[in-house]
């Protein structure tokens, strides 16, 4: 096919690049995030039902999330969320991060949807809790999980997911408040987690923060990238 | 639909039934979320087709100009757009390679734009960290050598002849698979790969390809 012959210095780089591809390690660890993000559905088995969502892939937390975000704005119907809450729950409230299952754990977790009018299947469901950020409409019926308290574990992704609710949070207010500055700030901050699960909702702050600033190729390029890249997301509409 | 092409191999094989989409699933309604999770078969699934694909999809972010420091996310974030569009997917002849491949394409220019528009971590360091800890042997590290100057040969070619050479030359794709799963004539593929294949040896010329080869 085409009349140009490689050489055969280019034909032994393309040879490595067939073979090229992840670590087992770098495999492992894409599908634990995949896993992570999409609440539990990539598992091969499962002791619980996979929530894949109505809504799809990137799932129940980051439902949870945009509820948090959105506020009073806003009233999310359905979330769904998958919640890991660690065995030693101090009296029948507690305090949750939001926590999206994932590896071998997903297995352990239990899933909980409460829309305004739907209630899907609430396995064992132990308590009630409250994200304390949450001012949304969302609920999360929090339920049993295993292993050690939070605070004796290393970050993962769904406290970056909170700390990304977080920022993106601070830069929708700062957008607002006209501190444009601040807001994309806010955004670069939350670009730099090691787990993501808010990228439209960062576009759509980050392209009025950059209109705000006058930068308007740029924030024209930000919806550019969240239509392209989230065409499902109401905020590309 | 069972003829699916397993990357990195040059032949196609029968792709195994368990990999085997069902045929467009209606949309999961909430009633669906509370059939028993040994009933459903998309779990299975779609985790067979990671591990059928993940190589692919990796290889190819590379080499479309993704970083390596960045190529996990992408790679995960192509697998959770794989997900949620799962049910959509209908195989129309293309492949399981070709409907990945698409999303592969959004994810990589979505990459390369956030990386121009936030060029100052160019690689966060993790690239150089990761060939100390790989690169044991000589021959990876050969390799890896080999890939960075393909690579960087390759970011001099416009991502539309790109696209054909790596899915020809790399994945083995033909031309006539290649302008069906880009939606794109026969001849723009052949014009396209014959452009793309004079750009990339003059690129590597420049680089002075000839001292890795020896």
């Amino acid at each position: 096919m085409g009349e140009v012959n490689l050489s055969s210095a280019t034909r032994a780089m393309l040879d490595a690049a067939k073979r090229d591809g992840p670590s087992a390690a770098a495999r492992a660890k894409v599908w634990g995030g995949v896993s992570s993000a999409v609440g539990g559905m990539a598992t091969a088995s499962g002791a619980v039902s996979a929530v894949t969502a109505t809504t799809g892939g990137m799932g129940a937390a980051k439902m949870l999330a945009l509820g948090t975000l959105l506020g009073g704005t806003l009233s999310v119907g359905l979330a769904a969320t998958l919640i890991y809450a660690g065995q030693t729950r101090k009296g029948s409230e507690q305090t949750l991060g939001v926590r999206a299952t994932a590896g071998a754990e997903v297995g352990h977790a239990r899933a909980a949807v409460v829309g305004t009018n739907e209630s899907v299947r609430v396995p064992d469901p132990v308590s009630t809790s409250a994200l304390a950020a949450a001012t949304a409409t969302t609920t999360v019926i929090a339920s049993k999980g295993r292993g050690a308290p939070a605070a004796q574990r290393p970050a993962r992704p769904e406290d970056s997911l909170a700390r990304e609710a977080s920022l993106v949070a601070r830069a929708r207010s700062s957008v607002a408040s006209g501190d444009p500055r601040t807001a994309l700030q806010a955004i670069h901050e939350a670009r730099a987690l090691s787990s993501r699960q808010l990228g439209p909702e960062e576009l759509a702050v980050e392209a009025q923060a950059l209109r705000a600033l006058g930068r308007q190729d740029e924030a024209n390029e930000a919806d550019t990238t969240l239509k392209e890249q989230f065409p499902e997301s109401a905020l590309a509409r | 639909m069972t003829d699916l092409p397993v990357p990195g191999h040059s032949g196609e094989v029968t792709l195994p039934e368990a990999l085997v989409p069902p045929a467009r699933l209606s949309r999961p309604s909430l009633r669906a979320l509370t059939v028993d999770p040994e009933d459903d078969p998309r779990p299975r699934l779609f985790r067979a087709l990671y591990d059928e694909h993940i190589d692919f999809v990796w290889r190819n972010l590379r080499r479309l100009g993704v970083f390596e420091s960045d190529v996990e996310d992408r790679a995960q974030e192509v697998f959770v757009v794989a997900h949620r569009r799962f049910d959509e997917f209908e195989d129309r002849g293309h492949g399981a390679r070709a409907w990945l491949f698409q999303i592969v394409l959004r994810v990589a220019s979505d990459a390369r734009r956030h990386r121009r528009r936030h060029p100052e971590v160019p690689d966060g360091g993790d690239a150089t960290e990761r060939v100390v800890v790989e690169a044991t042997q000589g021959d990876a590290l050969a390799r890896r050598e080999a890939l960075s100057r393909l690579d960087a040969a390759l970011a001099e070619i416009d991502m539309d002849r790109r696209t054909v050479l790596v899915l020809h030359e790399i994945e083995e794709m033909t031309a006539p698979m290649i302008a069906q799963a880009l939606s794109i004539p026969l001849n723009t593929v052949y014009s396209r790969l014959r452009v793309a294949r004079v750009k990339l040896e003059e690129a590597l010329a420049r680089q002075g390809v000839e001292s890795w080869a020896r």
